[in-house]
């Protein structure tokens, strides 16, 4: 999983020393790791200050626009989450990711659990309204596996849940792609 | 029977916890351990003693009102039943914990926007050439986005030839219509349309585009008054419009009029931790969360009469390092180093090594104005908006038409406030290396180079499964 990040969080994976190309091959599976090497780049890339979640945002419309992942940002196989979150900016960029299709974790507290029917708005009902829902995990590893398990459930229902062999192509093979 | 009385008290004695309880990060570890031994006092002694209050941390107290504050905590295990908890006005658990839940929603939409708005005044007044320390650096960003504020790039020649534009004449105008997506009443917010086409439309079809940024977050203040809004669904519609107000609109301009004066982040290589500031150098410790005055720190850092003034003063050269968002933005686009998150705003004070720390707004914890007057650090205000009462601070206002002679008093009193170092000084070794400045640009174009720069690449590899998804990790 591509990690794209900012804020106090970006200075968090900086001094556990995520940014750095490097890091790919140490922490990161094969496929993201390969990926990683060959363009150069970290596998958290660091977007900048709080005001640049805007960057996050259209970075996601990109994808979306580049094709092959769904219609809207909804779609994709993509998660948010504010791990160690503290600011009320941080309830504003949660409620504005949340409302453009992203589910988004939350880590720490969330000041809502005295209303049972409230937290069930915001953790189920919304997302029938915009594709996307806020979500609580005080568990570092549970809250990742979390995002993994949206993720998955994204990537079944584009229909590329399925491990796909690698098959290397010579031009026979293409010209009878292209025949049939 | 004694045994037992004695298990209990040993049981009751809690365990006082170690530096390594407390942080994860080795520096901060040490300097927690530095400010025990100095008897400093900071965060990490003040949540031993400080617990949260259950009911607010519930999102159920009320204090909207003068009738109350009501308390509506939810019984351990649960509501069997109807749930008949109400306030004096007969709010719900569910009516409170939204409207808690919305004001807070507010203020963080208010604190980007608000830093928007200082960015959209800056850049007008640069457009406008009402100050000679601002210039529009990259043209090439805001030829992009100038169709988003509706503004023309070309015009009809004499023959009907199509002319580019004249670049100042775009950037005035970008800078009024921007500025004018606070204040605007009807409509639509123009940068609310760069989402994706059915992610508009749903927007627009549910009627949750904002109209103008200011005017949702006044509304949910409106709203969330006693005896206002009492449907928790309508309250959180509000949230909507004013949270995408924040993250489409005052940020996103935020980010896009930041970008065209100091230039779109690219990939460069820096590194994070209190292990950034050097001993023989003056370190001003940037911290905040706007560019505008730190860009002019950095240039009045760069110049020789101040590297001179700092070596007659004893020091080998300046040295810039920043905390929280402040310190992103430099980081992003000139490498300036990380010197800590957050948490780590007090004990980078507690080395001894920082000469002043310059701040601006949000996320400044008022207690390192206490922590500072324990060492010889200067902590130097510069916002009109954000004074710190506690301590003794200096406050030096920062205006966008005279902001480089204000930087340059700002660095001038961080260096000559060096040879007053008194304590030790101890730095952390730790350092990280680092490549940030990934703007979206960046990585379309790292991703695709100069001629087909694009997300394809991306795309693909999440098709082929070499990346399982996207993470948009923040906070």
């Amino acid at each position: 999983m591509i990690v794209l990040t900012t804020g106090c969080n970006a200075i968090a994976c900086a001094k556990a020393g995520l940014l750095t190309p490097e890091s790919a091959k140490v922490y990161c599976g094969p496929g993201l790791a390969e990926v990683c090497e060959t363009v150069g780049i970290p596998p958290v890339l660091h977007m900048g200050s709080c005001v640049d979640n805007s960057r996050i945002l259209m970075a996601a419309t990109e994808v979306v626009k580049a094709g092959g992942l769904g219609e809207d940002i909804s779609d994709l196989p993509a998660a948010g989450s504010a791990p160690e979150w503290m600011s009320e900016k941080a309830i504003s960029i949660g409620h504005y990711f949340v409302t453009a299709g992203v589910y988004t974790v939350f880590g720490v507290t969330m000041p809502v659990s005295g209303s049972p029917v409230f937290e069930n708005y915001l953790y189920n009902e919304l997302e029938d309204i915009y594709g996307g829902m806020w979500d609580l995990e005080v568990d570092p590893v549970a809250h990742a596996q979390k995002m993994i398990a949206h993720i998955d459930k994204k990537r079944k229902a584009l229909g590329i849940d399925k491990a796909r062999e690698r098959v290397l192509m010579d031009m026979a093979d293409r010209q009878k792609l292209e025949a049939a | 029977m004694a045994d037992e009385v004695k298990k209990k008290v040993v049981k009751k004695e809690k365990k006082a916890p170690s530096p390594k309880d407390l942080a994860l990060d080795v520096a901060s570890q040490q300097m927690i351990q530095r400010s025990w031994d100095m008897e400093v006092e900071t965060i990490f002694d003040r949540a031993q003693t400080m617990k949260p209050c259950n009911i607010g941390a519930q999102g159920t107290c009320c204090k909207n009102c003068a009738q109350g504050p009501c308390r509506l905590p939810l019984p351990k295990g649960g509501i069997e039943g109807e749930d008949t908890r109400k306030g004096l006005c007969g709010a719900t658990a569910h009516t409170i914990a939204a409207r808690n839940f919305a004001r807070m929603v507010a203020a963080g939409a208010a604190a980007h926007s608000d830093h928007g708005r200082g960015v959209a005044e800056t850049f007008l007044a640069a457009a406008r050439k009402e100050t000679d320390d601002y210039h529009i650096k990259d043209t090439k960003k805001l030829l992009e986005i100038a169709p988003d504020f509706g503004v023309e790039t070309t015009v009809e020649g004499k023959d009907g030839e199509i002319l580019d534009r004249d670049i100042d004449e775009i950037a005035v105008e970008v800078g009024e219509i921007a500025l004018g997506q606070w204040g605007q009443q009807t409509g639509d917010v123009c940068t609310v349309k760069r989402a994706p086409q059915p992610r508009y439309e749903l927007w627009k079809k549910l009627g949750v585009v904002p109209r103008g940024i200011d005017r949702e977050i006044v509304e949910i203040m409106h709203r969330t008054h006693i005896g206002v809004d009492q449907h928790y669904e309508n309250i959180v519609e509000q949230c909507t419009r004013a949270a995408i107000g924040d993250g489409w609109g005052g940020s996103m301009i935020a980010t896009d009029l930041q970008d065209v004066l100091f230039g779109c982040p690219y990939p460069l290589k820096s590194s994070a931790n209190l292990g950034v500031m050097k001993e023989d150098h003056v370190n001003i410790v940037i911290h905040g969360h706007e560019p505008l005055l730190s860009e002019m720190i950095v240039q009045a850092a760069e110049l020789p009469e101040m590297v001179e003034l700092a070596k007659e003063k004893g020091a080998r050269g300046i040295q810039l390092s920043g905390i929280c968002c402040t310190a992103n933005e430099l980081l992003m686009r000139h490498g300036v180093p990380l010197c800590g998150d957050f948490l780590q705003q007090e004990l980078a004070i507690v080395t001894g090594a920082v000469d002043a720390m310059v701040v601006d707004v949000q996320c400044i914890m008022e207690n390192i104005a206490n922590v500072a007057q324990c060492f010889h650090t200067k902590i130097i205000t510069t916002n009109p908006r954000a004074r710190i009462a506690s301590g003794d601070t200096t406050h030096i206002e920062f205006d966008e038409h005279t902001a480089f002679e204000d930087a340059k008093k700002i660095v001038r009193t961080g260096i000559e406030n060096f040879p007053n170092r008194e304590k030790e000084v101890m730095i952390p070794d730790q350092k990280e290396d680092l490549i940030a400045g990934f703007s979206y640009e960046a990585v379309n174009y790292h991703l695709g180079g100069t001629f087909r720069a694009s997300y394809t690449p991306l795309n693909d590899n999440i098709i082929n499964g070499r990346i399982r998804g996207i993470g948009g990790v923040v906070g």
